[in-house]
């Protein structure tokens, strides 16, 4: 009898144990994450309702998104449901001005409620300047495109992209004055499902690219795609994974679909991608522990481990990458995404705040 | 009524089994990752290629790097034929400017020494003045100076047998010590930790810090005025933490650590298995508020089995066990 019992016994813990470790590594629970700077940071004043993305121009003006507002399904915490959705600037090339709120025109897209997730830009030799903007809007998910008048620094509605194949929209990536590429984070709509989903590790979620007209998937099988960035060539496609940890390297083909190259691990919940237009490193904003960037989100006093990497060589096959930020959450919680323009960084969270960095250590 | 006790035994057998087997697990760093990242420029050291495993500083930034390779020319010649340095420890007498240097010496046939020599800096020579040898000094790992011939030492383990050595590993067993001595005559003057590995001391003599490798923190002790050990608190590093150097100007903690004892095991077996390299800096390590900074983090991919690093004037000197000695400039704010 006793060795019936062991028999069961055996492959259960076992099966009991993987199931309990499989999802907590997967979700970061196991690593310590350390405290370091690459130089001296401050919190940007202003910004208390997250920098969920942040853009910047070849000249250094960052757009960041910010009063996100997590949906039901993640039990938010009330306090991030006072947030109200806004444009911000900040100028690189002068820091210690810090941001301001873009004016945007119409003003409905305000008033109505401005659910700004992902953005991405669109910048030409002619110097128009577009911003493309992921919209929670309250009808549905849709992307706006603005144009940027830089004199009125303000963004100009030019018009809204709204499809069915845009349901769960996260990021974007502009590849033309009206085209884009843009990730969807899961497959599943109602909440509950969405959990499931994510706990599972279903790989339902998609890229889908947007031609000016119509939609078409261009690549799926992702477990969270999240954010999405090109360089400056356009050849290649990079697709960060928040839940398998990497990056996915894809090479655009003519019709417009992705096809896999290679992928680089990260062992982090990467969220936001970034190219350096000059040198082509891969900015990356990343949560060490994805489990405790959710409690976050369902308690404000929860903190969350931020990570920011850089990616060298990241088309080639040895892709160097270091750590530039890593905090436990005590300084910031839930980094995002990051930006680097001429030694200085700014790092973006879900709900948190803004961190600005000047960097020191040798680049 | 007894297949149920026999149930009941086996899940909570196997619940103290998994969660050993999950300790075991955290304490190797087997499942983390490790990123890079230097506070500066990073260049190796010359000449230093067969490890630096212990670094000792005096307070006129001269370091004494314990090694394999042995540069320093060592009188008489003879303590040279039999000598295997492992921890090292300065004393500087401030009234006749003597510097004294401590080396845990493990010589030939599982004899464990320590010797105390006398450092002459105009010939760059150690002249040997004395081998300390007592049944309580067993499993010598480092020492800490305290007087002239007085000092603390650290036993790793217990047990000498391989073995029961590894028994005493894979159990988590508490039986490594440090003991106090002074005189001819030892005793522990602290008890329970499980590996005893790096000791230093404060800059006002007050505290002794002693690095515990497998549990992976700085324990904090008290130095009572009969130089006997009262402890304070641990200091969490979560990572196999070696040897500690103590910066004089500020009193903060350099600590060398292995972020995973696994991949150092393996690189201790085959040198050329590559494994990272950690350097973490504790600021106000009895206070209130303890802050611990990553400053130097790499995962192979330069340096391999830190097992120290020393700070001194914006300059960062990192040692490891069997790879080379590296020198970074710290260009961040401190």
């Amino acid at each position: 009898m006793a060795s019936k019992i062991l028999v069961l016994l055996v492959p259960l813990a076992a099966f009991v144990f993987q199931s309990l470790f499989q999802p907590r590594v997967r979700f970061g629970d196991h690593n310590h994450v350390y405290n370091h700077v690459p130089g001296t940071c401050r919190l940007v004043e202003g910004v208390v309702h997250g920098a969920e993305d942040i853009v910047r121009t070849r000249d250094g003006l960052a757009f960041i998104s910010t009063g996100m507002k997590p949906p039901p399904a993640f039990n938010p915490d009330p306090w991030y449901l006072q947030a109200v959705g806004k444009i911000l600037l900040f100028d690189l090339k002068k820091p210690e001005d810090g941001v301001r709120e873009l004016k945007i025109e119409p003003e409905e897209i305000l008033s109505e409620g401005l659910g700004p997730h992902g953005l991405g830009l669109y910048e030409n030799y002619a110097g128009e300047i577009r911003l493309f903007v992921v919209n929670h809007h309250k009808e549905g998910d849709r992307v706006d495109i603005f144009r940027y008048v830089r004199p009125e620094a303000k963004l100009q509605h030019v018009r809204s992209v709204r499809d069915p194949l845009l349901h769960s929209v996260n990021d974007v990536l502009a590849t033309g004055t009206d085209a884009f590429f843009a990730t969807n984070d899961h497959y599943c709509h109602a909440p509950w499902a969405m959990k499931l989903e994510r706990f599972l590790g279903l790989a339902w979620s998609n890229v889908v690219y947007f031609n000016g007209t119509t939609a078409s998937v261009a690549a799926d099988g992702f477990s969270i795609a999240n954010s999405i960035a090109t360089p400056p060539s356009g050849d290649l496609v990079y697709v960060s994974d928040t839940l398998q940890q990497h990056v996915r390297v894809f090479r655009r083909l003519p019709d417009h679909s992705l096809e896999l190259q290679r992928v680089i691990p990260l062992f982090t919940g990467v969220d936001n991608l970034n190219i350096c237009p000059e040198t082509g490193d891969l900015w990356v904003g990343a949560h060490p522990s994805v489990s405790d960037t959710f409690s976050h989100i369902r308690d404000r006093r929860h903190l969350a481990p931020s990570q920011v990497l850089r990616i060298q060589n990241a088309a080639g096959e040895y892709p160097e990458v270091t750590e530039l930020y890593a905090n436990d959450g005590r300084q910031l919680s839930g980094s995002t995404a990051a930006v680097v323009y001429n030694r200085r960084l700014l790092i973006g969270t879900v709900v948190d705040t803004l961190l600005y960095c000047d960097i020191m250590v040798p680049m | 009524m007894s297949r149920a006790v026999v149930l009941v035994l086996a899940v909570a057998s196997s619940a103290f089994v998994l969660n050993h087997v999950a300790k075991l697990l955290m304490a190797t760093g087997m499942l983390k990752h490790v990123y890079n990242h230097a506070p500066g420029t990073c260049r190796f050291v010359p000449g230093a290629e067969q490890g630096s495993e212990d670094i000792a500083m005096t307070s006129s930034g001269l370091a004494f790097i314990s090694s394999g390779a042995k540069k320093l020319s060592i009188l008489p010649k003879s303590v040279e034929e039999d000598f295997m340095p492992h921890g090292i420890s300065v004393y500087e007498d401030d009234h006749s400017g003597e510097v004294r240097l401590f080396v845990v010496n493990h010589a030939k046939g599982h004899q464990e020494r320590v010797e105390i020599f006398r450092f002459d800096a105009d010939s760059n020579s150690l002249y040997h003045i004395k081998s300390i040898a007592h049944p309580l000094l067993y499993s010598l790992n480092d020492i800490l100076a305290i007087g002239h011939e007085s000092f603390y030492a650290s036993n790793d383990k217990y047990t000498t047998g391989l073995y029961t050595r590894m028994a005493e590993t894979w159990f988590l067993l508490p039986w490594s010590n440090v003991v106090y001595y002074s005189g001819g005559e030892a005793t522990i003057a602290a008890d329970g930790l499980v590996y005893a590995n790096g000791i230093s001391l404060s800059p006002g003599g007050k505290l002794v810090y002693v690095a515990d490798f497998t549990s992976g923190v700085v324990k904090i002790y008290h130095r009572r005025d009969d130089n006997t050990l009262l402890f304070s608190r641990d200091i969490s590093i979560h990572s196999s933490v070696h040897k500690i150097c103590v910066d004089p100007a500020s009193g903060d903690l350099w600590v060398g650590a292995h972020p995973s004892a696994f991949h150092l095991a393996e690189h201790l077996k085959d040198a050329s298995r590559p494994c990272g390299s950690q350097v973490l800096r504790i600021e106000n390590p009895a206070g209130e508020n303890v802050t611990v900074t990553e400053m130097y983090s790499d995962d192979g991919r330069w340096l391999w089995g830190s097992s120290i690093g020393c700070y001194h004037e914006k300059q960062l000197l990192i040692g490891t066990i069997n790879h080379k000695l590296m020198h970074c400039t710290v260009d961040l704010p401190l």
